[in-house]
């Protein structure tokens, strides 16, 4: 191969790690996509600890799954769509734990939410306390849309490509969009006033 | 009016957008790749989320399914019949019958049983006049006489002489363990050599048969 592999664009790295099975196209991969996926799924399922775990599978998925990604689609979708599935199926597990269990679960769910890793109050500055707060009222608002908010207004992604990760209709995906935002700004009201 | 809200709204979007753009961006842990690659090359693929989902549910999982186990092996219990139940080595008496009845029917068979027949006529002979000589010992043995008589000779007795009290026997070695009493509230013993076999007829009509035709052809010899 002429061109070195770190030069490659996503698609022509997993083709190669398709067809010759390098393990170094493959390591490149994961490293372009490791921190855009965890900030993804830090933010969608909101504890640290489960999206480094949901991250890892995603790329052992990714690692024996490699033949089901089409040439067609890009590589960047179908990456997001394996961590999107997981990270759902993660919250649906905690929906029914929450129903399973006879005791109340607050305790352990306040401190999911509030990763002191993140935000240390000692040393917080005006915008970590406002991220604090944002990742919250995130976190209240209702699947669908935060998915699709998420991916739009965080990880800067296209409605295209919204649309194609989530298997809607960029019209759908849009209208998800503005409604997630809707909720958010009323979960917000007191932060972006000020 | 219209175009005001809109402005409003897309304004509000715009500010969420803004505060949502400038969240920190949160990356993975130092030994991500590190942890990856050793449980690839370990080929410990065990995905841990789904590894979770296990563990939340394998408390209601174990006990469900022995309770349906539990109702099930009930149901068997009191719903089924006595004696219903299939094992290999029982087989159906219909069946056997079917069976036993084909293999009747057989020519192979039919030979089987008339060799066997023939085999059984020939024993039979053979027993039957070994038999007649035979006796059982005390000690459970069998044991051949060549002579016609019953009893030992010396332990023999003319049964009117004996009523009359002429010839009595006793046994000088006082054992009477072999002895059988004699009649009633008598202390004598006789000795108990065995049961005796009751001669087979057969013999006795296969010698009346010689003796009448030897009589025949006595008889027409003399008319000729």
């Amino acid at each position: 191969m002429s061109k070195k592999l770190t030069e490659l664009t996503d698609e022509e790295l997993i083709k190669e790690f398709q067809d010759n099975n390098t393990l170094a196209a493959y390591e490149i991969l994961v490293k372009r996509y490791k921190d855009p996926l965890i900030n993804f799924v830090y933010r969608f399922v909101g504890d640290k600890d489960v999206c480094t775990d949901i991250v890892q599978d995603t790329m052992i998925k990714f690692y024996l799954n490699k033949d089901s990604y089409k040439s067609f689609a890009k590589f960047s979708t179908w990456i997001y769509t394996i961590a999107g599935n997981l990270a759902k199926n993660e919250l649906k597990r905690r929906k029914r734990r929450v129903i399973l269990s006879l005791h109340s679960d607050d305790d352990e769910k306040t401190l999911q939410i509030e990763d002191k890793s993140f935000i240390m109050p000692d040393r917080a500055t005006d915008n970590t306390i406002k991220s604090g707060m944002i990742q919250k009222a995130l976190l209240k608002v209702k699947e669908v849309y935060r998915e699709v908010v998420i991916l739009r207004d965080i990880q800067n992604l296209s409605y295209e490509e919204i649309a194609e990760i989530t298997g809607l209709s960029i019209g759908t995906v849009k209208s998800r969009i503005n409604r997630g935002r809707t909720q958010l700004q009323k979960l917000l009201t007191n932060i972006y006033k000020e | 009016m219209a175009i005001m809200l809109q402005d409003d709204n897309n304004r509000e979007n715009n500010e969420i957008r803004r505060l949502l753009g400038g969240m920190p961006k949160i990356s993975a842990p130092d030994n991500f790749e590190y942890n990856l690659m050793v449980k690839i090359e370990n080929g410990n693929f065990g995905l841990k989320t789904e590894q979770r989902s296990f563990g939340v549910y394998y408390k209601t999982l174990i006990p469900a399914s022995a309770l349906v186990f539990t109702v099930f092996v009930l149901f068997f219990i009191y719903t089924g019949k006595e004696g219903t139940v299939d094992t290999l080595l029982v087989v159906d008496p219909a069946v056997e019958d079917d069976a036993v009845a084909s293999m009747h029917d057989s020519v192979a068979f039919r030979e089987f049983a008339s060799t066997f027949a023939a085999f059984n006529r020939e024993e039979k002979t053979a027993n039957s006049q070994e038999l007649s000589n035979t006796s059982i010992t005390p000690e459970g043995k069998l044991e051949t006489k060549n002579n016609a008589l019953a009893f030992d000779n010396s332990r023999s007795v003319d049964l009117d002489s004996y009523i009359r009290g002429e010839k009595r026997f006793g046994d000088k070695s006082g054992n009477k363990a072999s002895l059988v009493s004699g009649g009633e509230g008598s202390n004598r013993y006789s000795r108990f050599n065995g049961f005796l076999y009751r001669q087979n007829d057969k013999n006795l009509d296969m010698l009346k048969a010689k003796i009448d035709s030897i009589k025949k052809n006595m008889m027409n010899e003399a008319a000729k």
